[in-house]
Order: structure tokens, then sequence, then C-alpha cells
């Protein structure tokens, strides 16, 4: 094993020995000869991004590829350049990760980009040295990822873009000009970019006139994103004139507009406002069977969906509730604390039901225990545990368990959970 | 809220009033309206007009309104200081309802006494035991305090 390893690294160059600072002297595994290629070659480099330059402790060169051999450049004073840096780099051979141009394209947002990314300035002062963005002129752009993280997600690319590169040759003009695309390039003929066709959904000339394949994509984005658009204005169009069987509003019109939200029942299709459909069910001076009811049609609905548009289908009412309530599901039910509290909806609460270490509450048995007291009087009892029995009530289950009939030992339980003051409110 | 709601109500009023009623505000005060019910043609109130005082709550519409007879009227559900017995101005209102619904349903009340839920006993039972006891002296009662 030993063996093998040495005959495979003494072909290496040591990566300290680079930096002058080998330990292991003469016995060092990794070749101490300037000759020999370079073992670790830098991922940002081969990004075309590393911000480390000529002080960066992994290597600069290209294992494969047209890039000069990086003996003869550290014999030159350790100056090594990025690709599109090197004297010998010609925009049109290399990838030169231009941002497509999509459709929501737009020039201010690109100037600064392509202005901070070129040499990768250490300090804000050395922003200004940053390489000057000429339209119209090849500008060469490289992706400088915003963190570490995103830029090892990025170095993960990289044999895939060395892949690319062999057949990048034929699609160096793969770059649309921007102006053109969104109006009016000055440069007209002379631009080195190239103008695109004209897409009839987003007229913007961004169609390639030689590559199908991309311009379908670009289509179905259109075509998706026009969908989107139009869904839009259609809920926006049928939310209008839509009057609030309370307040008797136009919804649409209400001020200030937070107020303009939807209150849909689920039961039934009559308009209300958010706020006024709500502030009906919290009445007090009605019964809970009242106030749950439809205002226009006394049809009883469990609970209201709040909506930004009015839904006329009832297929587009579903996906209203079904959106509402996965957004609930993700937020901490305020009864259930996490599981300190008790939630009186249990399993049928939309809020979560979950421990602090993340995992999910099985829902409680719910079978409400009834009893009859002495009167014939049907009466609801509260969950009863033997537990809370056992614990504190010694002497009263010795008391209880003197008394040989069974009816009185119920009788007794029964009074015993109706005096519980929230007793109402639990069932 | 209540204010916006009372105005619309008024306008809606103006624009399409319902058949033998009409309803305003008594002054400046628009949550004091007075209201008037022409008796309806197939009942013992006939060619009577009979005058109503409404007053609004400050959370109208979440509250009914008071509604009350200023007219004398002999009626099973309606007592003598003018208090009507109907279901939506109590427990089974709803923010839905207007003023012209509720008038509407005073003028059904009118036409169908509920004998079964009587604010006034003695008219229900008369209503139900002796109808044309109860029709002459409904009669008597309209063309004395409502004519």
């Amino acid at each position: 094993m030993a063996e093998g390893a040495r005959s495979w690294t003494s072909n290496v160059l040591c990566r300290y020995f680079v930096h002058g600072a080998c330990r292991q002297g003469n016995s060092c595994n990794y070749s101490h000869d300037w000759a020999d290629p370079p073992a670790t070659v830098c991922r940002f480099f081969l990004k075309g991004c590393c911000s480390y330059g000529d002080q960066c402790r992994y290597d600069h060169t290209r294992s494969t590829g047209p890039a000069p051999s990086p003996p003869e450049m550290r014999d030159k004073g350790k100056v090594l350049y990025p690709p599109f840096l090197s004297p010998t780099y010609n925009p049109h051979n290399e990838n030169t990760r231009m941002v497509k141009l999509s459709k929501n394209w737009s020039p201010p947002d690109t100037t600064p980009n392509t202005a901070k990314s070129k040499s990768l300035p250490k300090s804000p002062e050395e922003w200004v040295k940053a390489r000057e963005f000429v339209p119209g002129q090849p500008f060469v752009c490289s992706t400088v990822p915003s963190s570490y993280a995103k830029a090892a997600q990025t170095g993960n690319e990289i044999p895939e873009i060395i892949d690319k590169k062999s057949d990048d040759a034929d699609q160096d003009n793969d770059l649309i000009c921007p102006f053109h695309a969104v109006g009016e390039c000055r440069y007209g003929e002379n631009c080195t970019y190239m103008h695109g066709n004209v897409c009839n959904f987003c007229n913007a000339a961004v169609l390639y006139p030689d590559d199908d394949k991309q311009n379908e994509k670009h289509k179905a984005e259109c075509i998706k994103s026009h969908e989107r658009d139009m869904e839009l204005s259609f809920a926006i169009a049928r939310s209008k004139d839509k009057i609030c069987g309370v307040c008797m509003e136009d919804i649409m019109e209400k001020q200030p507009p937070s107020e303009r939200r939807f209150g849909i029942l689920s039961n039934c299709n009559h308009i209300f406002c958010l706020a006024c459909i709500r502030k009906w069910r919290a009445a007090k001076q009605f019964d809970s069977e009242t106030v749950r009811c439809c205002p226009e049609c006394r049809v009883k609905s469990d609970f209201i969906t709040p909506s930004k548009y009015w839904v006329d289908t009832r297929e587009e009412k579903e996906v209203v509730i079904e959106g509402y309530k996965k957004a609930l599901s993700a937020k901490p039910c305020r009864y259930f604390k996490q599981g300190d509290g008790e939630c009186p909806f249990n399993d049928k609460c939309f809020y979560l039901h979950a421990f602090p270490d993340g995992s999910k509450a099985d829902p409680k048995p719910r079978k409400p225990r009834k009893g009859t007291n002495a009167d014939g009087d049907m009466n609801i009892l509260r969950q009863l545990i033997l537990w809370d029995f056992l614990e504190e009530r010694e002497n009263r289950l010795q008391l209880l368990f003197n008394l040989t009939d069974l009816d009185s030992l119920l009788i007794d339980f029964v009074t015993d959970s109706s005096d519980d003051s929230d007793f109402d409110d639990y069932w | 809220m209540a204010l916006k709601r009372i105005t619309k109500e008024l306008a809606d009023l103006g624009r399409d009033p319902p058949a033998q009623c009409s309803a305003g505000p008594v002054g400046d005060d628009l949550f004091h309206w007075q209201a008037t019910i022409m008796g309806p043609p197939e009942s013992p109130y006939t060619g009577g007009v009979f005058f109503l005082t409404i007053h609004f709550p400050t959370d109208y519409p979440f509250k009914p309104p008071k509604v009350a007879f200023t007219t004398r009227i002999y009626h099973p559900n309606i007592n003598s200081n003018g208090s009507i017995c109907l279901d939506i101005l109590r427990s089974q209102w709803s923010p839905a309802l207007t003023i012209s619904k509720v008038l509407l349903s005073i003028c059904s009340l009118l036409t169908d006494p509920n004998p079964e839920d009587p604010l006034v006993p003695e008219i229900a039972r008369v209503y139900k035991t002796d109808r044309p006891k109860y029709e002459t002296t409904a009669k008597e009662w309209t063309s004395k305090y409502a004519m």
C-alpha cells in the first residue's frame, strides 16, 4: 500500500514545497521537483473566480485544457491569471458564463453585478478598479458566489463545465444583446452581441435565430407567465362589484385597502368581507349555532377562509381552502403549546400540534363520556383519567369503595365534573 | 360602520321602496327612524296605517334594531306597549337583514299571526278558538286607532 502510494505521489508536486513550507524535506512522499505537475487545483480558479489570486494556497493551473503549464508560470514570479485575465484568453473559446437573458432581464441589475465580478477586489476601496462594462463590447462575466456555501456548491459543477467547454465553440454566439432585447441597441449592426428575434408573447427580442430548443423553452416560460397573469386578472375581474352582505360595501373598494379581503364560507357561496363575517361569528349575544350560520342562508359553516380574491367555482374554492389549511398547519397551536397545553379541537385543529423536538402529537381519543344524573338528564363528562383519581384522592376513593351501589358512584362522578368552571368551553 | 350601513339602507329604501311600507329618520339622528306599515289587504288590519319607531344600536348590524309599534294594534304577537314578538328581531337576527326586510316580515306577521308563541296569550286564545271574534275586534281597533 505504502509502496503504491509512494509511486503515485512521487510524480505529484508537493503543495507545501510550493509554498516553501514542507517539513518532510527529502523524505516527503510528494515530489519536490518544480517540473512535476501539482496535485491540488484550486476549484475557484477553475471556476474563474478565486478571490485569493496569486496568494491562493491551491494551485492555479488547469490540468486539462489550453492553459500554460504551471511550472513555467511560477518561474515568472508566481503571477497567475484566472482564465479571463490570461493574455491568451479568448472569450469566444471559453465558457463565458454570462447570464442568459430572460424576460425579466433589466439593465440596471446587470451592471453592478458584472462590475464587481471581474477581478473581485478584496476591499470596497478596490471596487473602483473593477472592469468597466461597455455596452456593445464583449464583456466577460464570471459569477461570483455570494457565500462560501454557494461557492462550494458551484464548485461541484466543474466537471460539467469542463465537459461543456468542448462543444462551446459552436455556442459562442449565445449572448443576446440586452439593449436590443428590451428596445433599441445603439450599436445597431455593429453590436458584438446577437440581436435576437422578437418573441410574440413577451415582445422582447430574445429568441435565438438558430436555436429552436432554447426558443421552445422561452415560449413555454412565456406562456406560463401569461397564464399566471390571466388567472390573476380573472380573479380581480370576478372579485369586482362584490358587495358584502353585512356592511353592504363593494369589497374591492373598501378603505383602507387592507380591508379588501373576502371571508369565504365553506358550505355556501354568499359574499362577505373578512372583517364583517369574523365580527359576526365572534358575537357573544347570540348562541354559537346562530353565529356559525351564514347570515344570508343560515347554512352552517365550521370555518371561514380568508382570500384576497373571490372564488366562483367549487374547485377554486377547494384550492383556496387547502392553501389556507396548509399555511395554518405550519403554525404552532396556541392551545397545544408544544405539548404543555391541551387543544379543545384535538385532531380537528388546523394548527400544528408538535412537541419541542419537532415530532407531531398523536390525536387523543375523542369519545365524549356520557352520564345520566338522578333526574334522567344526559350529561357529557370531561375526559376522565384514572390517574387523576389515584394521585390525590386516595381518601375519597376509599369512601367510594364503601358504596356498593354503582349508580350512586356514577352520580358522584357526574356532579364532580359538572362543577368544573370551564366545562362549557370544552364541549 | 353602523352609520355607513344605515345611510346605505336609507338610500336603498329611497331607490326601491318595499310595498306597503315606508321608513326614514326622525330629524337629523340617523339612528332613530320612524316607519309606517299599511294594513295588508287580506287581513283585518286593511285600511289602517300603523306607525313604528326604529332605534338602531351603535353596533348595528351586528345587533338587531329595536322596532316597536306606536299605533295600538290587536294582534297576538304585539302587546299594548307596541313590542313585537318576532324571532328575527331577537335570537334569530342576522346582519344580512335590513330594515326593509324586517318591515316586510312584520307585514307578513300581521297577515299570519303566530299564536303558538304569543306575546298576548288572551288574543292568541281568541285567535285560535273564535276567529270571527278576533277579526271583528282587530277591525274595530284598526278603525279606532289606525285610521
